[in-house]
């Protein structure tokens, strides 16, 4: 039986507990920031709901305070390495980077243990090699390709992700086919290729480029060149844009639990690009003020595209679904790591 | 949390759903709340499910009209969408009284999201500086030599030819460098700047890295005279001895964890708009720069016994060359202030010093 996911979020409620959380964010110096993260996650989790059940997050300001303070002092003891003995501060930099994919696993782990649906806790059992090939090794292998592997790139990514995560003591399954991503990636490249010739002509002709050839006479030469970036980042962020929405539908519509149950995501283009870019204005002529009703409308559409295909009843299967052993144990022990931002 | 929940006929009970410890299987139950004790029964036969004394159960915050979470001692989870229920029979927290306090939808919510905004734009003003400078001072010469390094060898192969200057006038100009230098204060001494001159497409001008390296176009020595050169090193010198390169760097990074601080993530390309919007702000900013820079060059030709109007020049030339150009870029969106300006304001901090 197929299930929407319902978002009953409205931006009124969300706007005040938004603006309380900056108003004490800036009180304390930003060290609520970490209870306003809890708050603002547990809005949106507790308003996502599927067959009138609701997502809850369970992570208190106090482990992710821990976490941003180990964050700070691993910062400030670089700091303060490199400036006392920088040889030292050079290994500390490369402990840190190897550190890097075992804090992505972490903070995968955090966010899904944090999370639960009808009381049973998410999880990741993801490993430190696996990070290490999906977030850092083909990333950058792919900037050696001229990028054009980046399709693979995501999908490694996004099974990385999903194969290792866990409802209870169920698992996520992904196979993710390449086609989609491939064809999206070329429409994206053609499109971004011949705007940006026809842009370029235009410009030469106009002599917006005249700074790159006659060079920089000093005065509004800032002004030339962001006239010439400004229309370039927009065909590249809406190109960006595109490119996320298919990876997001094509990983949704291959994504399996337990082997049986389905999902799906049918976000357009037109419309998420419609709404992103309606939003991007919005806060910019309300100076952010609007950014609370932004972030609703946008949860609001993505939620309304997802859907959960369950084979038999969602309620008999998720009677049956036990947390995973120990995830709850856990948590006192759970730093954040870093929060990579895939939802799931 | 369920759709269905009925509405209490009596005001003592409260309805929801019933989960053991981590189990995913829900029950239909009523809560109520008697001599301090907890006791939550199945909806469907009344039989007890469990109970515990109300000051073992933790309750979750209350948040907009999100469903609160009860759990009980055993780690079992009593769920309801009846948040003035809960807080009538089990209560709340003193702290999240209090946030709900401010959370409520009511005229002193103007005061607080005035508030708020004032403090961010004060933040922005006045503390954000303080942490630059503080960041500027705490950074190490090492790291600096670096970050030039590394963004000059990007643009040297393509935009920085050797010089066809001859060797003599190299060598003079070096000379007056080293004698800015030995009457320069701050770090600048630590740094060990060094002059290099380039044939580039960038016209007349001349820049400082961080660093101390200062390059001087070739197109400049033939438009100015020695002097007038040595007042432009007294300027770029003026740049390293604040080091506004690497002050640029810090705002833009201030800048952009004070967003992520304040409004959390915000989002894509709000967050972009937000970063790029910051750049046209740098303006006026990279303004005061200039001025800053044209009164350290005042101060080193003084010392040096130079003249201290030397760079005056290079304006009133930069102007001639300009004239048949004209500006149609209005003064907020300019990088520098305007020759005419400047000149005019060097005449009278060169008078007073």
């Amino acid at each position: 039986m197929d299930h929407p996911i319902k978002f009953s979020g409205n931006a009124k409620e969300y706007f005040v507990i938004w603006i309380v959380n900056i108003f004490l964010n800036i009180v304390t110096l930003g060290i609520y920031s970490a209870w306003a993260k809890v708050r603002t996650n547990r809005y949106f989790y507790g308003n996502t709901s599927i067959d009138g059940h609701a997502f809850d997050y369970h992570a208190t300001g106090k482990q992710i305070l821990i976490g941003r303070i180990i964050v700070v002092a691993a910062l400030i003891a670089f700091q303060l390495l490199t400036h006392i003995a920088p040889i030292a501060g050079l290994i500390l930099l490369v402990i840190y980077l190897g550190l890097f994919p075992w804090l992505i696993v972490k903070g995968l782990q955090f966010s899904r243990r944090m999370t639960s649906y009808r009381n049973v806790r998410f999880d990741f059992k993801g490993t430190y090699g696996g990070a290490f090939w999906a977030f850092i090794a083909l990333p950058f292998l792919n900037i050696f390709t001229i990028y054009l592997i980046t399709p693979f790139v995501s999908r490694t990514l996004s099974q990385f992700v999903a194969n290792n995560s866990r409802y209870g003591d169920r698992d996520f399954g992904l196979e993710m086919p390449i086609a989609p991503l491939y064809k999206i990636f070329a429409i994206i490249l053609t499109t971004v290729l011949i705007l940006v010739a026809i842009y370029g002509w235009i410009a030469l002709q106009s002599g917006l480029l005249s700074w790159v050839t006659d060079g920089i006479t000093n005065i509004g030469t800032i002004v030339t060149i962001y006239a010439t970036l400004i229309p370039a980042f927009i065909i590249f962020g809406l190109g960006y844009l595109a490119y996320n929405v298919v990876v997001r539908n094509t990983l949704y519509n291959h994504l399996v639990l337990d082997n049986k149950h389905s999902f799906g995501s049918t976000l357009s283009i037109r419309r998420y690009a419609f709404i992103a870019v309606t939003n991007a204005i919005v806060m910019a002529l309300t100076l952010g003020l609007m950014s609370p009703w932004a972030k609703v409308r946008m949860a609001r559409y993505i939620s309304s595209q997802t859907t959960v295909s369950v084979n038999g009843s969602l309620s008999e299967y998720a009677s049956s679904v036990q947390s995973s052993s120990g995830v709850v144990g856990s948590e006192f022990m759970d730093i954040e790591g870093v929060d990579v931002g895939l939802g799931a | 949390m369920s759709a269905s929940v009925p509405n209490n006929p009596d005001r003592a009970s409260l309805t929801g759903n019933f989960f053991e410890a981590g189990a995913g299987k829900s029950t239909a139950s009523i809560l109520r709340v008697a001599e301090g004790t907890v006791v939550i029964t199945n909806a469907h036969d009344n039989q007890t499910i469990v109970r515990a004394k109300r000051n073992e159960v933790s309750i979750s915050d209350r948040i907009g009209t999100i469903p609160r979470r009860l759990t009980l001692p055993d780690n079992s989870v009593f769920v309801t969408s009846d948040n003035n229920g809960v807080d009538r029979l089990v209560g709340t927290s003193m702290s999240d009284a209090s946030v709900n306090w401010l959370e409520k939808f009511h005229p002193r919510m103007i005061i607080i999201a005035v508030v708020a905004i004032g403090l961010v734009l004060a933040m922005y003003r006045y503390a954000l500086p303080v942490a630059i400078n503080v960041a500027v001072a705490a950074t190490p010469n090492a790291v600096i030599k670096a970050i030039s390094k590394a963004s000059f060898t990007g643009l040297e192969d393509r935009l920085f030819k050797p010089t066809k200057v001859d060797k003599e006038r190299q060598e003079k100009l070096a000379a007056a460098f080293q004698d800015l230098i030995s009457h320069s204060d701050g770090r600048v001494k630590s740094l060990e700047p060094h002059l290099r001159f380039h044939a580039s497409p960038i016209g007349p001008n001349a820049f400082a890295l961080p660093d101390g390296t200062i390059v001087v176009t070739d197109a400049l020595l033939k438009l100015v005279d020695d002097d007038t050169v040595i007042g432009v090193l007294g300027h770029e010198l003026g740049h390293v001895r604040h080091q506004h390169g690497l002050r640029l760097i810090y705002r833009s990074v201030g800048f952009f964890v004070m967003i992520q601080l304040i409004a959390g993530d915000v989002g894509g390309i709000f967050e972009d708009a937000l970063v790029q919007g910051a750049g046209i702000l740098t303006l006026s900013y990279s303004r005061n720069f200039e001025r800053q820079a044209d009164d350290y060059s005042i101060i080193l030709m003084k010392r040096a016994g130079r003249d201290p109007l030397a760079l005056t020049n290079f304006f009133e030339k930069i102007a001639q060359k300009l004239e048949n150009k004209n500006s149609i870029i209005p003064g907020w969106l300019s990088t520098h202030p305007s020759s005419a300006e400047r000149v005019k304001r060097i005449q009278e901090q060169a008078g007073k010093k």
